[in-house]
């Protein structure tokens, strides 16, 4: 932690002296920055507008990952679904984030089923890829276990299943979240009247750069935090046994 | 019969294409409170036998029969403990029925009860053998399959988890099959040893031991293994 804070001061640090060299509009310094924050959450633009786009996020990512794993367990588990379905993943991890956002916008119409929908068809191969993965890894094992000690079927996901996924989960979510975070804002910028990515533009239209840096630097913050408070203790939890501790 | 075993042949598919057989024409049932060990040079094939008897590879010529109604109770030749849950866990989630005392009791008999929070990769290869065998009984099984059950104990060990599998097995009336390259421990715990050969296995002698088996003492189990050996 104290590595991390450290770090984070010496961007700030770096971002200081760069602002006092240059003195231009287009490089705010973080006084300036800070400024403009507190004058964003004051009217409470800020406020609404990243509580829109953590929704969109969270709306996306829980979408794209529980159909990501169904359909990932499926394909590793059954050759028949494997071979119908994988022209079809190809295609979606190949496809453009922009093609499928224009189109989204196109066919749904401007609103938010259209917008997280995209968000969650760009990020849905890449959990599909990982849980599919996982679902080969699956160690014949512990499946011999649960058959002769007759294991009901809850037991076998909670107990044989399911920690065995975590870890393809784990790196699944963390790389899936920072891809929805940054197409989140795609859609936002495309066709949405809120969310960072909307304050975005607005800042690209008036070349604003402190706007931009009031709105971005939030954003990043509540992103470092999620991945901090959320993703990565988790990730040490489902693979705590691989410790040698209890 | 709890189990009955008519086996013509087994192979598998070997490295060049072809098929190596494993195991050859083996009969043998065993009856209810009755211990069946199996003894035989490694790789014989007895723990492919294992495998079939438990119903985990359809792939043979021949027909088993397991009474549907049978519990079984299983060690594999390799702990097999879910490395994700604690010692403990694992006795509890193969044996969700069993109360806290019972699970008190196997723990004793084992001596496992100070390892119940730790891990599985924090065991030594010997305590995670002992988890198994406690697992195999912790579900009340009517048919034990247990699979090289003392190797990688030291010797004082494996006396007393012999001594506590006699114990549970005549407490209890369990039959059972035993897989054992260890002749002494066959000897100890078993109604009825059954000799393989080496591949493709098929039983080339079997020795019945009608004495009790908490009687049997040290000599008169040195006899019996003298005579098998003589067999084999």
């Amino acid at each position: 932690m104290k590595w991390r804070l450290a770090s984070l001061l010496l961007v700030f640090v770096v971002w200081q002296f760069a602002a006092m060299a240059t003195q231009s509009h287009l490089l705010p310094s973080p006084a300036a920055t800070l400024a403009r924050i507190a004058q964003e959450m004051r009217s409470g633009a800020l406020p609404f507008n990243l509580a829109m786009t953590l929704a969109r996020v969270a709306a996306a990512f829980v979408i794209a990952m529980s159909l990501g794993t169904a359909i990932g367990i499926a394909m590793g588990r059954n050759q028949v679904i494997d071979r119908l379905a994988d022209p079809w993943l190809i295609l979606l991890l190949n496809l453009p984030a922009l093609v499928v956002i224009v189109l989204f916008y196109i066919w749904i119409g401007l609103n938010e089923v259209a917008a997280v929908g995209a968000v969650a068809v760009n990020k849905l191969p890449n959990a599909i890829v990982a849980m599919r993965e996982g679902a080969r890894a699956l160690e014949p094992h512990y499946d011999e276990l649960a058959r002769v000690y007759r294991m009901p079927l809850t037991a076998r996901l909670r107990h044989v299943l399911a920690p065995q996924l975590a870890p393809y989960f784990a790196a699944s979510a963390r790389s899936g979240l920072s891809l929805v975070w940054k197409i989140v804002l795609v859609v936002e910028l495309l066709g949405r009247p809120n969310g960072i990515g909307f304050q975005m533009n607005v800042a690209f239209q008036l070349f604003d750069i402190a706007l931009l840096f009031a709105y971005a630097l939030p954003f990043v913050a509540v992103m470092l935090l999620i991945e901090f408070i959320l993703v990565q203790p988790y990730e040490r939890r489902v693979s705590a046994w691989r410790h040698r501790a209890a | 019969m709890l189990l009955e075993i008519a086996i013509t042949g087994k192979s598998y598919p070997a490295p060049n294409g072809g098929s190596a057989p494993v195991l050859g024409k083996i009969a043998f049932g065993i009856r209810p409170g009755e211990i069946a060990a199996i003894v035989g040079p490694s790789g014989c094939g007895k723990s492919t036998l294992m495998r079939l008897a438990a119903g985990l590879d359809q792939d043979f010529d021949g027909r088993i029969a397991l009474d549907p109604a049978a519990r079984t109770g299983i060690a594999f030749q390799e702990p097999r403990l879910l490395p994700w849950r604690s010692a403990g866990q694992n006795l509890r989630i193969a044996a969700p029925a069993a109360t806290d005392a019972e699970l008190d009791d196997l723990c004793a008999r084992f001596d496992i009860g100070d390892h119940l929070n730790h891990f599985p990769a924090a065991l030594s290869l010997g305590l995670a053998r002992r988890f198994s065998l406690a697992r195999a009984f912790a579900v009340k099984p009517d048919l034990l399959m247990l699979d090289e059950p003392f190797a990688s104990l030291d010797s004082a060990m494996r006396r007393r988890c012999c001594d506590a599998v006699a114990d549970l097995v005549d407490a209890r009336r369990l039959a059972g099959l035993i897989i054992s390259h260890d002749i002494e421990a066959a000897v100890r715990l078993a109604d009825v040893v059954y000799v393989f050969s080496a591949r493709p296995a098929c039983i080339i002698a079997q020795q019945e031991i009608a004495m009790p088996r908490r009687s049997r003492t040290d000599s008169a189990i040195r006899e019996i293994m003298a005579q098998i050996e003589a067999l084999g």
